[in-house]
C-alpha cells in the first residue's frame, strides 16, 4: 500500500503550468450560453418523436408489401382504407384488394383469404359509395373483373375460384345499378314535383 | 462545501464568476486527471478547458438536490473529453508544444513529466477502464457511488472490479 501512497502523492503534486491557472479569461470569453433544462427535454422529445416516426415508417413500408396472410396484412388494410378516406376514393381499396388475389393466384390458401377480403371491400365500397359516383363503381368492378379473366387462363388456381369472384361482383353490380336508378328516379321525381309547384303558383 | 453550492446554485443562474471560482477549486484536479490520461500538456490543457465549457453549458441540468455530485459531474464530463480525443487521435503540431513549454521553467516541466509518467508507468498494465477507476479512487478519493456515475458501471461491480485491480496491481507494483 505505501508504493500505491508513493504514486498518489506524485500524481497529487502534478500541478498543471501557470499558464493554466490564469486561463480562466481565456475560457470566460469562450463560455456561450447555458442550455436550460427544457431544451433537453425538448431535444429529448424531438428525438423520441422522430425515431417513433421513423419506425412508423418503416412498419408500414413493410405492411405495403405484406400479402394476405401475412402478420402485417391487416394493417395493410387499414392503411388503404385510410387512403381510400383522405382521397376519397372508395374505388382504391377495391383494386389494392383486387391486386392482392393477383398475387397470390398460385397459393390457395392464400388466396381464399384474399377472396374473402375482396368481397368484403366491395360490398364496404357499395354502400359507402354515393349515387353520383355510382357508375365510376361498376366501371371499377368490371375492370377488375377483366383482369381476373386475363390472370386466370395462367394460374389454375383462381380459374377455379373466377366464377365465386364474378358472381359476387355482378350481385354488387346490379345494386349499384339500382342505387343509380333510384337516384335518377329520386331526381325525376323532384324535377315533377318542381314543375307541379309552379304550374300551381302560376 | 456549503460554499460550494451557493456556487453552483449562481452559477446555474449564469453568474460567470461564480463559476470563475469553481473553476479554481477544480481545475488542479481535472487537469492532472487529463493529463495523466492523455500524455501530453498541451493535450492535457485542451481537454481541461473544454471540460468547464462543457460543464458551464450542461451545469443547468446538473441537480445537486437529487443526490448529484458535482466532481463526480465534471470528472465524468472530463472522462468523455479524455474518449473522444482518443478518437480522434488529434495530433498539435510541435511548434504549439514548444511555445507552452517555454512559458514556465524547464525544470518544473521536465519534473511535473518525471512524476507523471512514474505514475503512468506504474498503471501500465492496467486496462484503460482499470487505470480511471484506480485514479479516481486511490488518488482522487472518489466514492463508489460517485466513480458510478462516472464511469457508467454498477457500484457492486465496481466494488468487485477494485478487488480484483488491487490484486494485480500488488504484482505489478508491488504495493
Amino acid at each position: 500500500m505505501d508504493r500505491l501512497d508513493d504514486l498518489r502523492k506524485k500524481y497529487i503534486s502534478t500541478d498543471p503550468p501557470q499558464s493554466l491557472g490564469k486561463g480562466w479569461s481565456g475560457i470566460e470569453e469562450k463560455l456561450g450560453a447555458q442550455e436550460t433544462p427544457s431544451s433537453f427535454t425538448t431535444h429529448y422529445i424531438g428525438t423520441l418523436a422522430l425515431s417513433f416516426l421513423l419506425l412508423s415508417l418503416l412498419i408500414v413500408g413493410a405492411a405495403k408489401a405484406s400479402k394476405p396472410g401475412d402478420k402485417l396484412y391487416p394493417l395493410k388494410i387499414i392503411t388503404d382504407k385510410a387512403e381510400a378516406k383522405i382521397t376519397r376514393n372508395p374505388e382504391l381499396k377495391i383494386e389494392r384488394r383486387a391486386e392482392d388475389i393477383i398475387r397470390v393466384s398460385d397459393d390457395p390458401k392464400r388466396l381464399d383469404d384474399a377472396i374473402i377480403r375482396y368481397q368484403k371491400t366491395v360490398k364496404e365500397a357499395t354502400q359507402e359509395v354515393k349515387p353520383t359516383k355510382a357508375n365510376k363503381l361498376q366501371q371499377t368492378l368490371q375492370r377488375q373483373e377483366e383482369k381476373f379473366k386475363v390472370q386466370a387462363k395462367f394460374h389454375p388456381a383462381l380459374s377455379e375460384k373466377l366464377d365465386e369472384i364474378i358472381k359476387v361482383e355482378q350481385r354488387v353490380e346490379g345494386q349499384v345499378e339500382g342505387v343509380e336508378n333510384d337516384d335518377r328516379r329520386q331526381e325525376k321525381g323532384k324535377v315533377k314535383n318542381s314543375h307541379n309547384t309552379n304550374l300551381k303558383k302560376n | 462545501m456549503e460554499d460550494l453550492e451557493k456556487l453552483l446554485l449562481s452559477a446555474q443562474k449564469g453568474d460567470k464568476n461564480a463559476f470563475g471560482k469553481i473553476y479554481n477549486l477544480f481545475m488542479k484536479r481535472i487537469y492532472r486527471y487529463c493529463y495523466l490520461n492523455s500524455g501530453r500538456i498541451e493535450a492535457a490543457e485542451d481537454i481541461c478547458q473544454e471540460t468547464f465549457i462543457k460543464a458551464w453549458k450542461s451545469l443547468p441540468s446538473f441537480s445537486l438536490f437529487k443526490g448529484g455530485s458535482f466532481q463526480a459531474f465534471l470528472f465524468r464530463i472530463a472522462r468523455n473529453c479524455i474518449i473522444d480525443l482518443s478518437r480522434k487521435k488529434k495530433e498539435l503540431p510541435l511548434e504549439n508544444a514548444l511555445e507552452v513549454e517555454t512559458v514556465e521553467r524547464v525544470e518544473d516541466c521536465v519534473d511535473r513529466e518525471e512524476r507523471i509518467s512514474q505514475v503512468r508507468q506504474a498503471l501500465s498494465a492496467l486496462r484503460e477502464e482499470e487505470k480511471h477507476l484506480v485514479v479516481l479512487r486511490f488518488f482522487e478519493e472518489l466514492s463508489f457511488n460517485e466513480i458510478s456515475k462516472i464511469l457508467d458501471i454498477k457500484e457492486g461491480a465496481l466494488r468487485v472490479k477494485t478487488h480484483r485491480i488491487l490484486i494485480k496491481l500488488k504484482d505489478v507494483i508491488k504495493i
